[in-house]
């Protein structure tokens, strides 16, 4: 039995452009003339999420132990602060639950899981759809300009699969697609 | 009481001449002179024109030779003034101007009405009333204008102008002989202006992901009397030694060009003034002939910049050279 969670990852950015106003004086006429000119530059506050790869699960043979894995992810914010709040959500359900895509419709197995989220400095939690979880992108808060590796990752996710819940299912493809949105915070 | 007191006076002075032609004995056959003011001023508080009263009278023995022609034009050593097209003009003293035209109007009485003056012409029919300087038919007025339109008027260069006319009292029955001259001298000094008009602040909104490259043109206009030659220099508000927006504790450098024409910009990343000299507009704000400068601006905005506000406030001092 094959078990996939795919995440797609989004990045939001709260606007909050200011306005600029207009300032700028023409010169008088005379000998000499000067004009006045503002130079605005309004660097609005975003984050994003990146470098979060798919977890695939196989079964194993003995259908006893859970089933485990951890994946690092990156998170960038440019606010002062570097906080940001994470939501997780699903098409459709509301939970964490993985489908059986080959079964008969209205008859659909289904697989519980929980997905457990740690942030820079954080200790893991374990995340609820829907709810918003604050966070910091803390010291390493990568560039988001550069592909997310290891050496500048600063956020885990890790997914639990006990093996009571799959213990009982039927064999087949059992996935859901999990998307994660940050906002600065 | 007062009021009254001045205008006596000045009644007074019109009749103090008649009084003195009488009491030589014999009679003074003609007058002219008691102008307002012999040097007309133009280009005063943006008047244009200048004018001046005086008096003019023939008054002979002889009743039939009260009349006179009246000719203005251009006064011993200004012969330059007049030029081949019969247009009076103001010749540049100082300065690298050309010559400015200038009309001539001539008022023969108090109550007619202005009419332009030839040079080469003399005015027929002047006639005398009296020997009085109060009579209104005495009473004559002199008025010199450029005429040139707003536009024109802008594009003539600093300096000092000079026109020197003659008015001449010529008898009616032998014109070719002159019986009163007396000198008119019109200056026009044009000082050196400059504005510069037109600018707009430089507003940009930029997000991570973007192009770190910002780029921005600031068009407008340098007005130079008679469209001279223009020297500029850029202060920072935020620093007398470099160009940054400061901002959220950071600071992000940029750097300014300044194009004129077709030239390639001049480009400085620090406070102070520019090598090239420009060329100004003879247009004041350009009305309708588009922008002659243009100010860039240029950063690299680094990729971590945080969000905020970045701002500098930047004073582009132009001077006429």
């Amino acid at each position: 039995m094959k078990i996939t969670l795919k995440n797609v990852l989004l990045t939001a950015g709260a606007l909050s452009f200011s306005s600029f106003t207009l300032s700028a004086t023409d010169g008088r006429l005379g000998q000499e003339s000067s004009a006045v000119v503002d130079v605005n530059l309004s660097v609005s506050p975003v984050v994003r999420i990146w470098g979060l790869e798919d977890f695939s699960f196989t079964t194993p043979a003995n259908m006893q132990n859970d089933l485990q894995e951890e994946k690092a992810f990156c998170i960038y914010s440019n606010t002062r602060s570097g906080d940001y709040k994470l939501v997780a959500s699903v098409h459709g359900k509301k939970d964490f639950e993985l489908t059986n895509q080959q079964s008969a419709p209205g008859n659909k197995d289904s697989i519980p899981y929980s997905i457990g989220f740690k942030g820079a400095d954080d200790e893991y939690r374990d995340l609820y759809i829907g709810e918003h979880y604050g966070s910091n992108v803390g010291a390493k808060n990568p560039s988001p300009t550069l592909e997310c590796d290891t050496g500048i990752a600063n956020a885990n996710l890790k997914v639990l699969i006990p093996a009571d819940n799959y213990i009982q299912a039927k064999e087949g493809e059992y996935n859901q697609t999990v998307t994660l949105t940050v906002t600065p915070n | 009481m007062k009021g009254k007191f001045i205008l006596m006076f000045t009644l007074m002075g019109w009749l103090t001449n008649a009084m003195a032609a009488s009491s030589s004995g014999h009679h003074v056959q003609a007058f002219l002179g008691q102008f307002s003011q012999k040097r007309l001023y133009l280009n005063r508080g943006n008047a244009w024109q200048s004018q001046s009263r005086f008096c003019a009278w023939r008054f002979p023995d002889n009743p039939n030779q009260r009349y006179y022609y009246t000719q203005i034009t251009c006064a011993a050593g200004s012969e330059g003034n007049c030029s081949n097209n019969y247009q009076f003009q103001l010749k540049p003293v100082t300065g690298n101007g050309q010559a400015i035209p200038a009309d001539v109007y001539y008022k023969p009485s108090a109550k007619a009405s202005w009419q332009k003056v030839e040079y080469h012409r003399m005015i027929p029919n002047d006639q005398s009333q009296s020997r009085s300087c109060s009579h209104a038919w005495n009473q004559k007025s002199i008025k010199v204008e450029i005429p040139l339109n707003a536009i024109d008027r802008q594009a003539i260069k600093p300096g000092r102008y000079h026109l020197g006319l003659s008015v001449q009292m010529r008898p009616w029955e032998n014109p070719s002989d002159i019986i009163q001259n007396k000198r008119v001298d019109v200056f026009m000094n044009v000082r050196e202006q400059i504005k510069i008009s037109g600018m707009k602040d430089i507003n940009f909104r930029w997000t991570p992901g973007q192009n770190q490259a910002i780029k921005s043109d600031n068009r407008h206009c340098v007005f130079v009397r008679g469209g001279g030659l223009y020297r500029v220099a850029i202060d920072s508000q935020n620093d007398s030694t470099r160009f940054y927006l400061s901002g959220s504790g950071e600071k992000i450098p940029y750097q300014l060009g300044y194009k004129n024409g077709n030239r390639r910009a001049e480009w400085i990343n620090r406070p102070g003034q520019l090598n090239r000299l420009f060329q100004g507009s003879h247009i004041q704000d350009c009305s309708g002939h588009g922008f002659n400068a243009n100010l860039i601006f240029k950063s690299n905005i680094p990729s971590k910049t945080l969000s905020g506000n970045y701002s500098d406030r930047i004073t582009i001092t132009v001077q006429a050279q």
